[in-house]
């Protein structure tokens, strides 16, 4: 008698594991099908758009952005890793000019190259992102003049990969 | 570098492009006050 109730109390309880481990992976299964299902409905392609009044002619808000070595007085991404390295190639202002940075795992690794710089208008860079995974944006900024000095329009676009759709979710 | 934060970078744009004018402004001011100060051609 004492042998039967030995088995059955060893056998029941893991017969009820299994099933729970069983049914848990299911619902693991079941929430990671859910979760690549809503990253796949997201657009393919985004784009971020801003603008704000700048106090200064368009002439000196364009320099401040057609300039790479300036952007360090104003680009939010620097102060995301003060010891981020920069390194400055191509033309040394306007179109051809490049913008590599390597940095800690808020900024990672890119570049940045200028295609087209209209002074005073508008400036066209391609984004290049490295690491923590590959991407590439267009990002434009125009300048029109306004009676207290220059509106800023800061335009992000571009293809949304898997990883941008999942960031997207968050 | 995942995206940025496009309203602090405009906030901050403003500042340096205003820093700037101010000191174009400033170097503007300096170079007409040295052609008033200059003596005029012919003067003694």
């Amino acid at each position: 008698m004492h042998e039967i109730h030995r088995v059955l109390d060893g056998a029941v309880p893991r017969c009820y594991t299994r099933a729970m481990l069983r049914k848990i992976l299911v619902v693991i299964a079941v929430l990671v099908v859910l979760l690549l299902g809503l990253v796949a409905m997201q657009p393919n392609t985004f784009a971020v758009t801003r603008s704000a009044v700048v106090s200064a002619p368009p002439a000196i808000a364009f320099a401040q952005v057609n300039d790479f070595h300036r952007w360090a007085a104003w680009s939010p991404w620097a102060q995301l890793d003060p010891s981020m390295k920069t390194t400055f190639s191509g033309a040394p202002a306007g179109e051809g000019a490049i913008y590599d940075w390597t940095g800690n795992d808020k900024v990672g690794r890119g570049r940045m190259t200028i295609l087209v710089s209209r002074p005073g208008e508008a400036i066209d860079l391609r984004l290049e992102f490295i690491e923590p995974f590959p991407s590439t944006a267009l990002t434009q900024f125009t300048f029109a003049p306004e009676s207290a000095g220059t509106k800023v329009t800061w335009k992000m676009s571009g293809d949304n990969g898997f990883m941008g759709k999942a960031f997207g979710l968050v | 570098m995942i995206g940025p934060d496009f309203e602090k970078g405009l906030a901050q744009l403003n500042v340096a492009a205003a820093a700037e004018a101010k000191k174009t402004d400033a170097a503007a001011a300096e170079a007409a006050k040295a052609v008033g100060d200059a003596p005029e051609a012919g003067a003694p």
